[in-house]
């Protein structure tokens, strides 16, 4: 089945003021997003995952490339068609609080949507698909009469789920959905995620720093690293037996609870911080900080291949290393 | 051995519109020489008021220390005046915050800043020169020189952090407090600093106390930890023994809802209803009971004591053995 969202060599450029540089927060990206499936996108500040995200919804234009939602090319369509995008690609994003208008209940944030999509019929109509949602995303009715600073973090974020979902999308782009929320809060809204995605079929982009929520929701997991994807693969391959030196760093680095396992394990930082985007190193930019660098990797940008099935990276010593197993000692 | 810092019955309030509330709560503990100490919970739960406390910074006269000692070396600071506090803080015990531009003046060269705080507490303007260069130097700073004629806004984020610790440990201070100091920053910065602070600890026997809601972070630096909620410490004990048997519902509910980074299968997540109160509008009786899967009518009423129980100390009339959740 043809994937419903798809982007190819996706890059986004941005001028630096002042300097007459470029910053590419996107370098070419590309992946497809299958009906139904949850792929993840991790990566640290400045790797240009939200970025992605927001031209996925097309919030912003890309300077290149090709974004098609269900088999329709949707990377410069303008006006209706474009609102018809946004209706049927819905962003979540991280700050709850930020992201609703303070000055609206719960309802009137949600009637508003309705209206503006014409959705729901009338007045009586709209107040009922109000309650609908608030009992999809666990609100009791009596929230609706709500303002946004009379509900706690994990509240505000479901009724941020519950606007999106108010549209009726076919895909949710989900930006650090929990990241702002406490951890006793953050579970439920990830339990919350999980459930509507079965009952309403929903195909999610999860974007997020927080490699343990990727694993724990993700079919699939994009891996990204200045502007590119070093690693794509099924999420259990990519977060337990990486093929990119970056995303191995990267699961490292996060501290497990289970004291047990972290006494036990000798901690080896990466080396360095993530190099100025607006001007990022020769060959593989992971190339300054990376423990298996080689001359090749100073010079050539390695192609994002895939060295598994279904499993793809960015790196030649993981390339030379899997064609050539026995050339290695590891 | 004697602590190097003693905490006992400590509380705290905010002074609000309609009165006094209590927002650190009976809170005691101690923290030995060298030792790691975590101080866990979430928003609300006070552990930030009770270091301040600790640190006679609590923002006053808003925020006032009822009752307790904070026992320092072997004198009380809560009785002593602000000038014997001011000479501890930064000295004997010093304080790394979650956002570094809390501790830097942005119009200061980075030198300047370390080497003030090394002659406000007497070191002579020569040594204090040598000793910068040395703390710069000490925390991975490359090309410390250079750095120390820098401004703070030339460093990133990570660098930053690496001169306020500089800053805290000039005086090679015997309890470091670290406030979330590694919360604004990326994984693999946030490696880069714990390795720091775990060096450092090694070399200079400092004691740390590690303020934190990152439980993986807890099970990486602490060999004990504390947790709070709603002002109350709620369970304290060894790390290893608390996170394989918590005595809490609430630390094993906060357990419980972290997916783990590999190895394991995937399950639903342990899901704590609600949201943490803030201290100042707690429930009664138990502030966790409206969220606990292991509520009996007691809790509504009477907040259990910390009792010591087999691994750990914990605040809760139900024992592990006889939870259904």
């Amino acid at each position: 089945m043809a994937p419903i969202l798809r982007v190819e060599d996706l890059v986004k450029v941005y001028p630096v003021r002042g300097t007459g540089q470029e910053l590419r927060a996107v370098a070419g990206v590309s992946f497809s997003l299958g009906r139904g499936e949850t792929l993840g996108i991790v990566g640290e500040s400045g790797c240009g995952k939200s970025t992605t995200g927001r031209l996925l919804v097309r919030l912003e234009e890309p300077t290149e490339g090709r974004i098609e939602l269900d088999g329709e090319d949707i990377t410069r369509i303008r006006g209706r068609a474009l609102r018809e995008v946004h209706r049927r690609v819905q962003l979540v994003f991280q700050d709850p609080f930020a992201a609703l208008n303070p000055r609206l209940t719960v309802a009137q944030t949600l009637d508003e949507v309705l209206r503006v999509y014409d959705l729901a019929g009338d007045k009586a109509g709209r107040r009922r698909r109000v309650q609908e949602l608030l009992g999809m995303v666990g609100l009791r009715s009596g929230f609706a009469d709500r303002y946004p600073h009379q509900m706690s973090g994990g509240q505000c974020q479901r009724v941020g789920i519950a606007r999106a979902l108010a549209v009726e999308p076919q895909v949710v782009v989900l930006d650090e959905p929990v990241s702002a929320l406490d951890v006793s809060v953050q579970s439920e809204v990830m339990n919350l995620l999980t459930r509507l995605r079965e009952e309403l079929g929903l195909s999610y982009v999860f974007i997020s720093h927080d490699l343990g929520m990727v694993r724990h929701i993700s079919d699939r997991i994009v891996v990204m690293y200045l502007g590119r994807v070093v690693e794509l693969g099924p999420w259990r391959a990519v977060s337990d037996d990486p093929l990119h030196p970056y995303t191995r760093a990267l699961q490292e680095a996060v501290p497990v609870a289970d004291p047990g396992i972290e006494a036990a394990r000798e901690i080896e930082p990466l080396r360095g911080e993530v190099p100025d985007p607006a001007d990022p190193p020769a060959g593989c930019v992971f190339h300054p900080r990376c423990p298996l660098v080689e001359d090749v990797c100073t010079t050539v940008d390695p192609e994002l291949a895939e060295l598994l099935p279904e499993h793809q990276a960015a790196c030649h010593v993981a390339a030379r290393r899997l064609q050539h197993p026995s050339a290695v000692g590891t | 051995m004697t602590p190097v810092l003693s905490v006992r019955g400590l509380t705290t309030v905010l002074h609000l519109a309609d009165g006094p509330v209590e927002v650190v709560k009976d809170v005691s503990f101690e923290i030995g020489e060298g030792e790691t100490v975590a101080l866990v919970g979430e928003s609300g739960s006070g552990k930030s008021m009770t270091m301040l406390s600790v640190m006679g910074l609590h923002p006053q006269p808003t925020a006032e220390i009822v009752r307790g000692e904070v026992v320092l070396g072997d004198v009380d600071l809560v009785g002593a005046d602000e000038r014997y506090r001011r000479s501890v803080r930064g000295s004997a015990m010093a304080m790394v915050y979650q956002d570094p531009m809390t501790s830097l003046n942005p119009l200061m060269r980075i030198g300047a800043q370390i080497e003030e705080v090394l002659t406000a507490h007497g070191t002579p303007r020569r040594t204090a020169e040598q000793r910068v260069l040395e703390v710069l130097a000490d925390v991975g700073i490359p090309q410390p020189a250079r750095a120390a004629r820098a401004f703070p806004h030339e460093f990133s984020g990570g660098m930053r952090q690496r001169v306020v610790i500089a800053m805290a440990i000039a005086l090679r201070p015997a309890l470091l407090i670290a406030d979330e100091p590694t919360t604004a920053l990326d994984v693999t910065i946030q490696q880069q600093i714990i390795a720091l602070v775990r060096r450092l600890q090694a070399e200079t026997g400092t004691a740390v106390m590690w303020i934190t809601h990152d439980l993986g972070v807890v099970a990486r630096v602490a060999s004990r930890l504390l947790v709070m909620y709603a002002g109350h410490l709620v369970e304290t004990g060894p790390t290893r023994g608390v996170f394989a048997q918590p005595e809490h519902p609430y630390t094993a509910g906060l357990i419980g809802a972290i997916p783990p980074v590999r190895g394991a299968e995937r399950a639903p997540l342990r899901q704590i209803p609600g949201a943490p109160p803030d201290a100042a509008h707690a429930p009664a009786g138990c502030p966790f009971h409206p969220r606990c899967p292991e509520a009996v009518q007691r809790c509504e009423q009477d907040m259990p004591p910390l009792t010591q129980r087999e691994v750990s100390a914990a605040a809760c009339w139900v024992p592990p053995s006889e939870w259904v959740a």
